[in-house]
This record gives structure tokens, C-alpha cells and sequence, in this order.
């Protein structure tokens, strides 16, 4: 028995996965199958002795699809399949640019003819000939039609010079009635740029499911030919092509923005196994050799010099060094250390030449380990189920079945003529296509994801906004999201006469010739505070104690206690001072000029600008908000207290965290992870929504589908109130579109008129009383009741919808988080007294 | 669909079922130039009748005509003259109108429109006229 997860290949459509699980399930020795069309994968459970994988892959070929075996693996690499989703996008956007130049000519003369009731040109010399118009009346339609009316003017006029050059315009030679032209702009639209549309169905009916693509087919089925047929054979009074032109072009931009819309595929795994070192200069013999790091054996002695990566996880057997093991585990500070300590591969080493034994190589060091978490959580990610095509499931056959029913119930029980019927049903058909459903979401996800991008946020597809939308609880990891990341000088306590100018210059120039990053942190305080800072000479430093030094003739000496002991310089009297600090989580170093104690100086790292802000907005959103650090929980502690965080995970190491997200999960939460480091990303991958902030390591960024490009830990809550935006407007597309179609399709069928009129042509008594009742209003009311909606108004009634829901998708555009607004605000609150100062 | 059949067969009460007499009744209908309107607009028949349409369009543009009751949809191409003919089956009294936007001008002082183009066919019961 085996159980496997394989990609597929070929999958065009939702159906496709079910015709996958239909007639794969059916085959003996087939368990259990589960395919997911988004994820082009499939969960086939097998009984190896009743069949092979080979035999599965060989019927999946006949039914038109390609299951990737793990032998034919290694042949598609990420790189061929972002090619190819490239290419797919490239070719929707064909598609729609095909169709949209086809349908615009259509489009537009209908839309115009319908909206203002400008008069129908059918003939193209009397298009060409058409005079200057003249202004009819005032008031919206008569201006609409005057403009409409100048427009085709302005359009007849070079057509009029071009066509003049061969014929005699004023005195045609023949009659060419446009709808010739019309038939031919929108049958390669029909049959040729929407042929998807009718494959799709047709996979649909074999599996005996109906999804959206089987309406859209048939609706505009109908409206071509009913067009078509009736124009050539039966001269019927309104051809429409725009519905088949227009619904076809609506639907494939709707298609084409769920391309664009569902993101490419993540290269985090790739980006991480670029961290690791390439090549080890191991010891064989006595001598240093450098090798490709898969060539390393576990035991293997291998020499890592300063400013060189870890090639692999091992036990230190020489030297000592501070090893930067930020990249692995997010600690800030540069950790000691010496024989007999464990060092991880990827960490880079910042001092001395260390040797070590490598106990860990190939997939068992923990760079590789992290990459095998990042890569189990992205594969056991549900993807969103499509809500759309949840709806259609039930809503396709009873259109169906409607559309029959309208037909069913004109002809033959109503016993009207057979075209009477037939009028009827085409327009159900037509108002039924769910091309406006088909684009409220994707539309809306566009706009909402451009509308990030201009506050410096990057969502990776509309699962992103969804996802963010629904995120109850938001895990913060500390260091380097929360925190600047590196330390600076929080405190500097005075001691004695000197004046704290003096004291810090002096101090900061002896710290100059350190590397250690506490005493980079007082370099920068001096020279944010003095340009220039004075020389040092004789300059000495002890590992671990402090650094000694000559400035301005000045013995300046910066250290520990333990250094100060050594030296014999007092701290008396300080030490309440020193365990204050120390208990907000602080290192204190000590500062003597000539042996006497000056100043004690406190470091930590610190919150990045507007953190508290953003944790006070999202906590007014009602998140849940978690903090979760490698850190020890004093630390830990204090930072949650300054930022407002109530609940802080401490000690939780690097393969821990998705662990603990898992937990939360678990819990039937929706979970946020915002993260920064290496060491996040398994964690930003189990969490339902990861948010990288873009200060941080390559693979952060591309394991977080939210990004952060600012810094600013308040686009947190900007994402979130954007996407919840954007989803809103995702159900109101959907609501309108669907209430539109609802509404609509009884009309079209004249169902309404077994409610308004008593017996067939006979307006019932109650429509009647508001019609003599209620003035021209009553009038206008009796109108629409005792009339079905035409094939022609339906389609055209279809296509504009589907451009209100597009314009309601655009007014996203001037949405701002409120967030946004604060940070504005506060931002020119700080700006415009600055200015009055200057100008003071 | 199959009981829509056996319906229309067995079921349907007397009085629905379409009734075709034979008669037939030739009707001219003008819409004459620049008056967006048809002459005559009430067209009076009797049940059973089968009516013979003949439409001229005077106006150098297009207009239709829809009874939507009879699945009548046709086009009145500019200058032309059609003919149509459809069975009226059922009593009652069903509007038509033009289904071709057409514009709109001032006449005599007043103004009219394409959504003025309207009239009724009254279907007289065909016992009645017996």
C-alpha cells in the first residue's frame, strides 16, 4: 500500500480534478484519490500488488492529463514550471487583447445604441454618409445621444476618405449591412479565442458536473446563433453579437486577472540552499584541500577563516570566535564560541581561524532540515476552495433545467408559437451566463493587490488578501521584526564631575578600534552626537573583558565588571544601577577615565519606530497578538512589555516555531506569522499567511506571500484592512451579480407574468390599480410587468453589468487603511512644525 | 419536457388550446417618415385568425417588429417592405413595438421616441364572432 502526493500536469479547469478522482478512483487497486486543481497535485493511496504507478500514468495520459513520476521528476525543474505558468498568463493575456480588439468596434456601437436610444445605422455607406448631428433636447440621454452620435460621426469621417479613394461614396456601387461585419469580428471570438470554454464543458459533461464554463457556452452559444442564424436566414429585427463578443471578452479578462492573480510559485527552497557555503577547506593529510561541500564526510576536520560561512553543522576542536548566528536562529548579538561548541552551517564566523569536526552533512544539517520543514508546510497548505465554483455546482443545472422549464412552459402549456418559446429560453440562457460572477473576484483581488503595492505592500496572490482577511491570531517573531535587531545604547548613566559630552566623546573613540557589535553601538551614539571623534593610541582589547585605550592623553578604559575588577577600578556605589539595567534585560558595560568610573552604559536592542503603534491598531482590530523568540524570557519579557504584547513565547527554537503555530492552528485559529530571519521560515510557511518583512533574508521574502517593502510594522495592519476591504468588495461584486442574475432570469422567461396578469395578455386586477393609482410611475410599473425581458436587452443588460462590477472593483483605488490615515496625520504633524522652526 | 408533451396533449383546458380557424386576415402597417410610430397601432383579429403582416418603412433608417406573445422579432430594414404572417392562437390583448432603436425628433410640437413605437393586437374571442 502507498500513499503518495505526485503532480499533474494538463489540468485546465476545477472539473478536470474531479474526472481525475472519477476515473482513476474507479480503476482497481486505486484506494483513495484526491486531486487538487490549484495546486496541480493529486493524493493517489495504491495497493502496489494490484496495480503501479506506471499503469496509473499510463491512463491519466489517455484521459489527456500527465502525472509527473517521481523517475520523471528531476526533468521538470522551478524553473521550466514558472517558464511555463509565465507562458499561460502570457497567452490569457493574448486571448483577452485578441477578443478585446475584435470586441471593442461591437461593444461600443451597441452599448451607445442601447444606452441613449440612438438611431440603429444597419447599412455601412449610411454609417460613412452620416451627417454632423444636432443637438435634440437637454438633459443626460439627450446629451448621451448627441455625443454618441458626434462619436460615430468623428469615427465615419476617415473610413469616409479611406473607402472614398476606391468608390464613389455618395452613390454606392452596393449595400453592405454592418451586421456582416459584426458576424465576422465575433465568430473567431466565438469559436476560436473562447474554444477554451468549450472544452472545459466538455470535460465537465463527462464527468456529469456543470461548471460555470458549460453556462458560459451555452449562453453565448445561443446569442451567436440565434444572431447569426436569424440575421442570415430569418431576418430578425435585432442581431446581438455583443452579448457573445462582449460576455466572451468580460469573461476571459475575469480569467485572465485569476491568472495573474493566483501568484507564481514560491523559490524559497531554492534561495535557501544558496545560503549554505559552496565550497570547505577540509584537512586531508595534514593539508588544507578545498572541496565542494557534498564531498565532505561526517568526522571531516575543516578550517573556517574570518568572515567565512559554516559549510556544515559540526564541534569546534580549535580556536576561539564570535560566530554571527543570526541567519539560523535570529539571535542579535554575535555568540561566543570556543572548543568543544557546537557550531551550525550557514552561520558566518566573525573573528578567529576556527577548526571544527563536522558531525552533520548533506540533508542532515539544520539548514537542510529548515528546508524540508519549509517545503512540508507549503505542501500541506489547503488552498482556498473556489467560492465560485462552489455556487455553480448548484446553480448551473437549475439555469439548466430553468431555461428547459421556461421553454417547456411557453409552448406547451401556455401553447403559444414555437419561436415564442424559443425567444424566451435564449434569453434565460443568456442572462444566465455568469460572466460578471466570473469577474468579481478576480477584479477586485487585482485592484486590491495594485492598491497594496502603493503602500509598499507585496501580497503574492489573491489567496494572500483572503487569507489575511481571516487571520485571528498574529505571531510576532522578536528579534529583527520587533526589534531593530542589533543593539543600541539606551542608558548612559553619569558618574562623577565630568560632563556627559566629554565623557561620551572620549568613550566612543576608544570604542572606534573595536569590531564587537555593543561596542559599534557606542561608536554610533558618539558620532550621531559628534561629527568627528578624537584619535586613539596604544589601543588594546581583551576578549570578552573590554578594550583600553589613549585619547586626547586621556587612559580610557570601556568593559565589563570583571574587567574593571581586574584593573582595580572601582564601581562602587553603582550597583543598584547596574541591576536596574540588567533587569529591563540590558547589557552595562562600565566606562573609567584615568581609572575613574565615568559612566554606566546600558545597551539592548530596541523597538523598531511605530511598532507600538501598529500592535495597538491590531489589537483594536480584536487580533490576538503572540510573540515568539529564541531569546531567554527576560528579554523576552521586557521588549513584550514596551511594545504591549501580553503573551510572549521565549526559548522557542528555530524548528520549534512552526511547531508552535501548528499548536495554534490546532486550535481552530487562523494564524498570521510576521518574521524576518531564516529561521522564521518554517514558520511563516505553516502559518496561514506569512508576512516577511523586506528588510529581512531572502528566503523570508519568498516563503511570505505578505511583504512588507517599508519595514513599517504598521502595513501589518494596513494589509489586514486592506485585504478585509477588498474581500468586502468581493461579496458585494458577488451579491450584485448574483441578485442581478436571480432577479433577471425570471424575467427573461416571463415567469413574472404568472404573478401580473390574470390570464395570457390580461393584466391582473392589482397591477392594473397601481397603474391608474400611481401616475406615470403606475404606467412605467405596468410597462415592465406586462413585458419579458428581449435576448438582445438581456445580453446587453449581462454586459453591463459586468462593467459596473468592474467599476466597483476600481473604486477600491481610493481606499485608504485607516492606519494609512494616522501614519499621515502624525507623519505631517511631526513635518509642519519642523518647517515653522526652520523658518523661525 | 415529456410532460410538457402530455400536457399540451391531454391535459390543456379547452380554452387554452390554440385555435386555428383558417381565416386569414391581411393587415398594412406604415411607419411613416420621421414619425416613429406605426399606422394603424391597434390591430383588431379574431381568434384563429392567421394574420398576413405587411410592413413598409418609409424612414431612410431601420425599425423591427416584436410581438413578443406570437415570437414575432422581425427587422424593417430602412425604405423596405416585409411581410410576416403568425396564427393568432390565444385571446387577449398583446402589445408590439418597435425592437430596433430608432432615434427620436420633434413632431407637430411634440416630442417622440423609439420607446414610442408601440401598439396592441386585440384578439377577439373566436366563439364570439360565430
Amino acid at each position: 500500500m502507498t500513499k503518495q502526493i505526485y503532480k499533474v500536469k494538463g489540468m485546465h479547469c476545477s472539473s478536470c480534478s474531479t474526472l481525475i478522482d472519477k476515473l482513476i478512483g474507479k480503476e482497481e487497486g486505486v484506494i483513495a484519490i484526491k486531486t487538487n486543481y490549484g495546486a496541480e497535485k493529486t493524493a493517489i493511496e495504491f495497493d502496489e500488488k494490484k496495480t503501479s504507478l506506471e499503469k496509473i500514468d499510463e491512463l491519466m495520459n489517455k484521459i489527456g492529463y500527465d502525472l509527473i513520476r517521481p523517475d520523471e521528476a528531476g526533468r521538470t525543474n522551478p524553473e521550466d514550471e514558472e517558464k511555463s505558468e509565465l507562458r499561460k498568463i502570457e497567452e490569457a493575456k493574448r486571448r483577452v487583447i485578441a477578443a478585446f480588439i475584435l470586441a471593442f468596434p461591437i461593444i461600443v456601437y451597441y452599448m451607445l445604441i442601447h444606452m441613449f436610444n440612438v438611431t440603429h445605422v444597419h447599412e455601412f455607406f449610411d454609417f460613412i454618409n452620416r451627417q454632423i448631428p444636432a443637438l435634440s433636447g437637454s438633459g443626460f440621454f439627450a446629451y448621451g445621444s448627441y455625443l454618441s452620435n458626434y462619436f460615430f460621426w468623428f469615427v465615419a469621417q476617415p473610413m469616409k476618405l479611406l473607402v472614398g479613394i476606391f468608390v464613389d461614396i455618395s452613390n454606392p456601387p452596393l449595400r453592405i449591412d454592418l451586421n456582416y461585419i459584426y458576424w465576422v469580428l465575433s465568430t473567431p471570438i466565438q469559436f476560436v479565442i473562447a474554444w477554451q470554454f468549450y472544452r472545459n464543458s466538455y470535460t465537465a459533461i463527462r464527468v456529469g458536473s456543470a461548471n460555470m464554463d458549460v453556462l458560459v457556452a451555452l449562453g453565448t452559444s445561443a446569442a451567436y446563433f440565434y444572431s447569426a442564424i436569424g440575421f442570415l436566414f430569418f431576418n430578425i429585427d435585432h442581431p446581438f453579437w455583443e452579448s457573445s463578443a462582449a460576455l466572451l471578452f468580460f469573461i476571459l479578462l475575469g480569467r485572465y486577472f485569476e491568472a495573474r492573480a493566483k501568484g507564481r510559485a514560491s523559490t524559497a527552497i531554492k534561495d535557501l540552499l544558496k545560503l549554505g557555503a559552496k565550497e570547505a577547506h577540509v584537512l586531508r593529510d595534514g593539508r588544507e584541500v578545498t572541496v565542494p561541500i557534498d564531498q565532505l564526510a561526517v568526522g571531516d576536520t575543516v578550517v573556517v577563516r574570518p568572515g567565512e560561512k559554516f559549510p556544515v553543522d559540526g564541534e569546534i576542536i580549535e580556536g576561539t570566535s564570535h560566530i554571527d548566528e543570526k541567519v539560523v536562529t535570529g539571535e542579535s548579538f554575535p555568540v561566543k564560541k570556543s572548543v568543544g561548541d557546537e557550531v551550525i552551517g550557514a552561520t558566518v564566523n566573525q573573528e578567529g581561524l576556527i577548526k571544527f569536526k563536522a558531525t552533520k552533512v548533506g540533508k542532515d544539517t539544520l539548514l537542510n532540515q529548515i528546508v524540508k520543514m519549509v517545503e512540508d508546510a507549503q505542501a500541506s497548505r489547503a488552498p482556498i476552495q473556489n467560492l465560485v465554483d462552489n455556487i455553480s455546482e448548484y446553480f448551473v443545472p437549475a439555469v439548466i433545467i430553468l431555461s428547459i422549464a421556461v421553454f417547456v412552459g411557453w409552448y406547451f402549456v401556455a401553447a403559444l408559437p414555437f419561436r415564442a418559446g424559443l425567444l424566451r429560453m435564449i434569453a434565460v440562457l443568456v442572462i444566465s451566463c455568469p460572466c460578471a460572477m466570473g469577474l468579481a473576484t478576480p477584479t477586485a483581488l487585482m485592484v486590491g493587490i495594485g492598491r497594496a503595492t502603493k503602500f509598499g505592500i507585496i501580497l503574492k496572490g489573491g489567496e494572500a488578501l483572503e487569507k489575511a482577511y481571516k487571520t485571528q491570531v498574529i505571531v510576532f517573531d522578536k528579534t529583527g521584526t520587533l526589534t531593530i535587531g542589533k543593539p543600541v545604547v539606551t542608558n548612559f548613566v553619569k558618574v562623577g564631575d565630568m560632563s556627559e559630552d566629554e565623557a561620551l566623546k572620549l568613550i566612543a573613540a576608544v570604542e572606534v578600534g573595536s569590531e564587537h557589535p555593543l561596542a559599534r553601538a557606542i561608536v554610533e551614539k558618539g558620532e550621531s552626537q559628534f561629527k568627528t571623534l578624537p584619535k586613539v593610541t596604544d589601543f588594546k582589547a581583551e576578549a570578552g573583558l573590554g578594550v583600553y585605550g589613549l585619547v586626547e592623553e586621556h587612559e580610557v578604559v570601556v568593559g565589563n565588571t570583571g574587567y574593571f575588577e581586574s584593573l582595580g577600578i572601582s564601581i562602587e556605589g553603582q550597583e543598584k544601577t547596574t541591576e536596574k539595567l540588567q533587569n529591563e534585560a540590558k547589557t552595562v558595560v562600565y566606562a573609567a577615565v584615568d581609572k575613574k568610573l565615568v559612566a554606566v552604559i546600558a545597551m539592548a536592542d530596541t523597538l523598531k519606530p511605530f511598532a507600538k503603534e501598529a500592535i495597538a491598531e491590531l489589537k483594536k482590530m480584536g487580533k490576538e497578538i503572540i510573540m515568539i523568540t529564541g531569546d531567554n524570557p527576560k528579554t523576552a519579557e521586557a521588549i513584550a512589555k514596551q511594545v504591549g504584547i501580553d503573551r510572549a513565547l521565549a526559548e522557542v527554537l528555530p524548528e520549534q516555531k512552526a511547531q508552535e503555530i501548528k499548536k495554534l492552528q490546532a486550535e481552530g485559529k487562523s494564524v498570521a506569522m510576521v518574521g524576518d530571519g531564516i529561521n522564521d521560515s518554517p514558520a511563516l510557511a505553516q502559518a496561514d499567511i506569512g508576512i516577511a518583512i523586506g528588510s529581512g533574508t531572502d528566503v523570508a521574502i519568498e516563503t511570505g506571500e505578505v511583504i512588507l517593502v517599508k519595514d513599517d510594522l504598521r502595513d501589518v495592519a494596513s494589509a489586514i484592512q486592506l485585504s478585509g476591504k477588498t474581500i468586502k468588495k468581493v461579496w458585494q461584486n458577488l451579491f450584485w451579480a448574483f441578485v442581478y442574475n436571480v432577479a433577471a432570469i425570471p424575467i427573461a422567461g416571463g415567469i413574472h407574468l404568472l404573478v401580473t396578469q390574470s390570464s395570457l395578455g390580461v393584466a391582473a386586477p392589482w397591477v392594473v390599480s397601481i397603474a391608474e393609482n400611481y401616475g406615470i410611475t403606475g404606467r412605467i410599473f405596468f410597462n415592465f410587468s406586462q413585458a419579458t425581458l428581449r435576448p438582445e436587452i438581456a445580453g446587453f443588460a449581462m454586459a453591463f453589468s459586468s462593467v459596473s462590477v468592474v467599476a466597483n472593483s476600481l473604486l477600491l483605488r481610493r481606499y485608504t487603511p485607516p492606519i494609512e490615515k494616522q501614519a499621515a496625520k502624525a507623519a505631517s504633524a511631526i513635518s509642519a512644525p519642523t518647517k515653522e522652526g526652520a523658518t523661525a | 419536457m415529456i410532460g410538457g408533451v402530455a400536457y399540451r396533449t391531454f391535459l390543456l383546458p379547452e380554452e387554452l388550446r390554440p385555435v386555428v380557424t383558417g381565416e386569414i386576415l391581411e393587415i398594412t402597417i406604415v411607419a411613416s417618415k420621421n414619425h416613429w410610430e406605426f399606422n394603424p397601432d391597434v390591430i383588431e383579429v379574431n381568434r384563429g385568425d392567421k394574420v398576413i403582416l405587411t410592413l413598409i418603412n418609409e424612414d431612410d433608417y431601420d425599425h423591427g417588429i416584436a410581438i413578443d406573445a406570437f415570437g414575432v422579432a422581425q427587422r424593417m430594414p430602412a425604405g423596405e417592405t416585409i411581410t410576416l404572417d403568425f396564427v393568432v392562437t390565444q385571446e387577449g390583448e398583446f402589445p408590439f413595438y418597435c425592437s430596433v432603436p430608432c432615434g427620436e425628433g420633434i413632431i407637430d410640437g411634440e416630442k417622440r421616441t423609439h420607446f414610442d413605437m408601440l401598439g396592441k393586437i386585440q384578439v377577439r374571442s373566436a366563439v364570439e364572432t360565430e
